[in-house]
């Protein structure tokens, strides 16, 4: 289910990020001079350009913003806010009107009321509400898994590429093994002998991520190691680690960071997936996809309610989605952004 | 090194790797906190401490764990996956055998939708780069990467199921099947059609992620190796645009695709426990769903043993393939 | 029932613990033709007006074929090991029952479709039974049905060891008078043992000879009906036995039933006429019965008896207080007319209503006992009793969406209350392991369901003595015992029922459980269907005593 988050190439022929504080010069013999054309600065200005990665910058800052509140009022304050001014998005209703469509239309159990824009799930729960609160869930799988994946695909990768040879071996198969089993069946099983809690899920995710991250690390590291920098660096002393962090790493980052971004929206797809099928957020925690599983009971009476959730993560992957794209075209330094009205190569 | 020898070593290097799967497998089994015999004796029966124990005498539960793991590891290359509890007697490896095909079927047709769907938009995309085709195609893709499939089978079975009643929203039988056993079809080549109408639906919900996500890989990798000096030195040579794209920007850019579709096999593979659940089709991954539930130690172990099994197939086909279509792999040493 | 019907091996499909027993619940209520939507009101008891159990002849064709989507998909049909609820419904038209079902909860003899010719007889003080059988019935496969393969039938689940051993195990022998009489003795006296005798036979020879493949490749029985062909998860399909030996022979000439999981699915397929008939119908879906005018919900009240079992083992639930307090964190009248009408109604004691009103139980005492919401008085009860402050009450319950619901409902009353409270519904392994440690930290209260024999002994043994079964929760009154005992062994009505009724006294005293409800058992019925009718217990009726179901 993960799997597209294998958008990056494993492999690319010739071309470097390099960071412009930098002081060691871009092996890059036949193009134009375009040493102003890396750097953060250049990054955000390219992004700048990009009219469609902007727009999911904002909705992913919407989102996050949305979480981020969810995050607090839930785990922090217990709900207060949502009791006081809105719905309690996990208690039943004193006086429940259950499957309501949204505002606008009608359905057998009644019409649809400027209380309930969205309508109301089967158990007369407000849909808006659990809407909002169940971002919480999405989002903080997915920053928690990318994040650790992160870390442990690094470390893994780049010993793997740095050191290679036996070692290289030894992890890559290792990685491989892990790779093995579909994540989903192996989630699966792995709760069902564990125990069905959604930090249970988010820590089995996290785990798969790593394979990820690591390949891409590790082949960042392969095409960056033989480089005279490198070299020079040996040649000067420096230890293997302070090599590793000081130049292999920050060289990938870029990739990292596009990675990263991708692989939120796969991680969220991946929980949507895991909660559907009742290994992920139990009930009566909010949650998109367990949303989308309690609404096929009630297609037929009432079929919005599978359309809400559903929505809620397409358009949070495709912001997240856009923005990794976005990121990653800024970072290409064979593509400019303030020449995107240009006809095609061919 | 030849293709023929790196295709040994490559399949020798899965072993381990299979290994890998049936000791994770394995270890998972033996985490669960149910006692199987619990499950199959029914609670008045555990008042009986003779009939607890004869029934793990029988089943060989009374052993360590590296016993067990050992006496099943013999027996499963043996190719003896047990017998299913759940299924009362009906052994792991003839219950697989019966739900593979279903599974085999969905995720075949999602590969031919996808792949027949991808190549041609990823390459009209790139060729077109931001212009209105390219815009479409890649909105197309990006949403069709960010659904979840299971949501797309719902939506599909509302509109198409319920409300225009077009197409049957549950259920697949296989085009070799017996018309007197699938309803609606008199002859063979009625069964196939009904085949067919079944896996349309599901065909579409598994298949649109991974088209789309093939969509993305497919344009960018024709743009890299369209940008590349390569293909700028054959221009300033005078080869014409139609023939630099199909001689040589297509077959360099078809690498990472190969890459992409045969790791994408994992990812189907999951995919398809979604959709069966959804369409209420009886493959594989429905049967994994059942024995987890069921507690089913045995199919448990034989399904996930087999999925990994179809996963490093799929691995070692596609390196095979990536291997056999780019000249500058070396076979030996890491690539 | 509802949604999840994922079958498990001990329970039938209809989210009961109890085995395949499932089938055999009584109620002296009749088939009622919910005809028109038995939709939104609470309508339990909408006693049978249309009586289609009289045998009508109108509309009687011979021939067709009826296709019927189970909400479970069978596994084996083998009468001596069944475990779920859909293999046995396809055991019931293809073996012969040594017993039957009349109208309502009592079992009868009524052949052929019985093979017993006739009640049993009593004797050594209700500790010995003679059953005498048809002399002319016959198997499949040409053999002929004798005493013999009853015996093999009763004897045979304690020699292998299989789930219906403990209903037979209170034979101490069981002799063969002659080639059509049996002699049961009974190791104590138990009116009520006739309804585990509502038993498919199996034929003792073939069965032997085709041990391995008996119930999955070879189906062998003595019903109007042959098995000719299934695919596990796929289809069954039947075929008239025109050689029956019965009097009479099923209108229909074949059946095809196929398993549906997904209820909306389920419905689908009724309403495109893909199907005729289709187990089990939601109550979300009883819109769209009305909605569709070709197509009827067909009901009748099952006796079942779904609770919320306290701990009483350790912890909090312990405490009278605590579980008075639980009863005053929601109504339940309230929570059953969300979560489970208009498919169930809600009980207010062990017996569900049918059986409660045909052994005259003060129902109305009962139904004071409980209280309505008031998390002010749970509150204060919670202190009273010490209640720390960072409890969490642990529900839990095996797969089925109602009792989910209902558990999720009682959670959000004790939060609200100010305690935390989780819900979660497990899968059945886990469900039996945690609820046979009975640990304070993992489950406070569960929420099962039992459909034993309507009999109030069934009912009250497994789930209140403290030798229960099904008692994991460690309920345990002396004097419950006792009565319990005592009402088993004793003969008559008039002795028996006060030994009950001061026995849910107590167990109503002592708050063992909540009752909550009481399913009903439904079908959704196509037009072109005649003389279809719901039992009580036993179903779906399709070629019974009772009824012979046509289809155009």
């Amino acid at each position: 289910m993960a799997s597209e988050s294998k958008d990056t190439i494993d492999s690319r022929p010739g071309e470097l990020f390099v960071p412009a504080e930098e002081e060691y010069s871009v092996d890059n013999p036949d193009e134009m001079d375009n040493s102003e054309d890396v750097g953060i600065k250049y990054t955000i200005l390219q992004i700048k350009e990009d009219t469609t990665a902007r727009i999911g910058l904002y909705i992913v800052s919407i989102i996050m913003i949305v979480a981020i509140y969810a995050t607090i009022d839930a785990q922090l304050l217990d709900y207060a806010i949502a009791e006081r001014f809105w719905y309690h998005p996990e208690f039943d209703p004193d006086s429940p009107e259950a499957n309501l469509p949204p505002i606008g239309i009608t359905n057998a159990y009644g019409e649809g009321t400027v209380a309930h824009p969205l309508g109301t799930d089967h158990r007369g729960r407000d849909i808006l509400a659990r809407l909002v609160y169940g971002s919480r869930v999405s989002i903080q799988a997915g920053v928690f898994a990318t994040f650790i994946g992160m870390a442990g695909g690094i470390i893994i990768g780049s010993v793997a590429g740095y050191y290679g040879g036996r070692i290289d071996d030894l992890l890559m198969r290792g990685i491989e093994t892990l790779y093995a089993i579909p994540f989903l069946v192996l989630i699966i099983a792995f709760m069902s002998a564990v125990g069905r809690d959604l930090v249970i899920a988010m820590v089995a995710v996290s785990i798969l991520t790593t394979p990820v991250f690591a390949r891409l690390i590790r082949s960042e590291v392969l095409s960056v190691r033989e480089m005279a920098y490198v070299e020079a660096a040996r040649a000067s002393g420096l230890r293997d680690y302070q090599i590793i962090l000081r130049h292999v790493i920050p060289n990938s980052f870029a990739s990292v960071v596009v990675q990263a971004t991708l692989q939120i929206g796969s991680i969220i797809l991946l929980i949507a997936g895991l909660s559907f099928l009742g290994f992920g957020a139990q009930e009566p925690t909010p949650d998109w996809g367990a949303m989308l599983a309690d609404s096929r009971g009630f297609l037929l009476p009432n079929p919005w309610f599978s359309v809400w959730p559903g929505l809620a993560i397409l358009i949070t992957v495709v912001a997240f989605n856009i923005v990794g794209d976005g990121l990653r075209d800024a970072l290409d330094p064979y593509i400019d952004n303030s020449q995107k009205e240009d006809e095609g190569r061919i | 090194m030849s293709l023929f020898r790196y295709t040994f070593w490559r399949l020798l290097q899965t072993i381990p790797a299979l290994f890998g799967i049936s000791i994770i497998t394995f270890a998972l089994i033996n985490a669960m906190p149910s006692d199987p015999v619990a499950i199959m004796l029914g609670p008045e029966q555990m008042a009986s401490e003779e009939a607890i124990e004869a029934a793990r005498e029988r089943h060989g539960l009374n052993q360590p764990v590296h016993i067990r793991y050992l006496n099943w590891l013999v027996a499963v290359v043996q190719g003896d996956l047990g017998v299913s509890f759940y299924y009362n007697g009906v052994s792991v490896s003839d219950k697989i055998l019966e739900r593979l095909p279903a599974t085999l079927l969905l995720v075949f047709a999602s590969f031919v939708f996808s792949i027949s769907l991808s190549i041609p938009l990823g390459i009209i995309s790139a060729a077109r780069r931001n212009k209105l085709a390219d815009h479409i195609a890649r909105i197309i893709s990006l949403i069709g990467v960010s659904t979840p499939s299971f949501w797309i089978g719902l939506i599909l079975i509302i509109v198409f199921g319920y409300y225009l009643r077009w197409l049957p929203i549950s259920g697949l039988p296989m085009p070799y099947a017996d018309p007197a056993r699938v309803s609606g079809a008199e002859t063979q080549f009625e069964v196939l059609l009904q085949t067919l109408r079944h896996l349309i639906l599901p065909t579409i919900a598994l298949g649109t992620l991974r088209m789309a996500a093939v969509t993305r890989i497919q344009r960018s990798a024709m743009l890299e190796v369209l940008n590349s000096g390569y293909i700028d030195l054959v221009k300033a040579y005078g080869v014409s645009g139609r023939t630099i794209m199909r001689k040589h920007a297509l077959k360099n850019a078809q690498l990472p695709v190969i890459t992409i579709i045969g790791l994408q096999i994992s990812g189907a593979l999951g995919g398809s426990v979604l959709i069966e659940t959804v369409f209420n089709i009886n493959g594989l991954g429905r049967l994994i769903i059942t024995a987890i539930e069921a507690q089913d130690y045995p199919l448990i172990m034989g399904t996930t043993l087999f999925f990994g099994i179809i996963f490093i197939i799929g691995v070692v086909v596609t390196d095979i393939a990536y291997a056999y279509v780019d000249p500058r792999v070396s076979y030996g040493g890491e690539s | 029932m509802l949604g999840n019907n994922k079958p498990s091996k001990r329970s039938n499909s209809n989210s009961s613990r109890r085995k395949f027993i499932g089938y055999i619940g009584g109620g002296a209520l009749m088939t009622t033709m919910a005809g028109c939507l038995g939709g939104d009101s609470d309508d339990p008891a909408s006693s049978g007006d249309d009586d289609t159990s009289d045998d009508s002849t109108e509309d009687t064709q011979t021939g067709g074929t009826l296709t019927f989507a189970q909400a479970g998909a069978p596994i084996k049909f083998d009468p001596i090991d069944e475990t779920d609820g859909a293999s046995s419904a396809v055991d019931a038209q293809v073996y012969s029952h040594l017993f039957r079902y009349g109208e309502g909860p009592d079992p009868t003899a009524a052949p052929p479709h019985s093979l017993a010719t006739d009640l049993p007889e009593w004797e050594r003080d209700g500790s010995r039974m003679i059953v005498e059988i048809l002399d002319y019935a016959e198997f499949h496969n040409g053999d002929h049905l004798t005493a013999e393969d009853v015996q093999y039938t009763f004897e045979q689940p304690l020699v292998e060891e299989t789930n219906l051993m403990s209903q037979f195990d209170i034979f101490t022998d069981i002799e063969l008078v002659d080639d059509y009489t049996l002699q049961f003795d009974l190791d104590i006296p138990y009116e009520g043992i006739v309804h585990a005798m509502v038993q498919p036979i199996v034929p003792k020879d073939a069965r032997e000879a085709n041990r391995e493949s008996f119930g999955l490749d070879t189906v062998i029985g003595s019903g109007p009906f042959e098995l000719v062909d299934w695919a596990e998860g796929e289809f069954v399909r039947f075929e008239r036995w025109d050689d029956w030996w019965g009097d009479e022979l099923p209108n229909v000439e074949a059946m095809e039933w196929i398993p549906i999981e997904e209820n909306t699915t389920r419905f689908a397929e009724l309403s495109a006429g893909e199907v005729d008939i289709m187990e089990d119908v939601p109550p979300q879906l009883f819109e769209q019965f009305d909605a569709d005018p070709g197509v009827d919900v067909f009901e009748a009240d099952w006796l079942n008896y779904f609770y919320a079992a306290f701990n009483f083992n350790e912890g909090e639930t312990t405490k009278p207080e605590v579980r008075e307090a639980i009863d005053y964190c929601f109504t339940v009248e309230t929570v059953i007319e969300q979560q489970v009408e208009p498919v169930g109604s809600v009980l207010h004691g062990p017996l569900p209503g049918a059986l409660a009103e045909q052994w005259e139980m003060p129902v109305s005492e009962w139904e004071a006992h409980w209280n309505d919401r008031d998390f002010d008085r749970a509150a204060e009860l919670f202190e009273e009793a010490g209640v720390p402050d960072d409890w969490t009450c642990e529900i839990v319950a095996p797969p089925g969406e109602t009792r989910e619901q209902v558990g999720i409902s009682i959670a959000n009353g004790i939060n609200q209350a100010g305690y935390d409270a989780s819900m979660r519904a497990l899968d059945w392994g886990s469900f039996n392991e945690i609820t046979a440690e009975q640990s304070a930290d993992e489950c406070n209260i569960q929420i099962v369901g039992l459909t034993p024999d309507p009999d109030p002994h069934s009912f009250l043994d497994l789930v209140f003595h403290s030798e229960g079964a099904l008692n994991d929760a460690q309920y345990s009154n002396e004097r419950v015992d006792e009565l319990i005992d005592d009402g088993q062994r004793t003969v008559g009505f008039e002795d028996r029922q006060p030994l009950y009724e001061e026995a849910i006294g107590h167990i109503l005293d002592d708050r063992a459980h909540i009752p909550l409800y009481n399913l009903k058992r439904t079908y959704g019925v196509s037009d072109n269907v005649s003389n279809f009718s719901v039992h009580p217990i036993r179903n779906p009726s399709l070629f019974t005593n009772r009824n012979n179901v046509s289809v155009q």
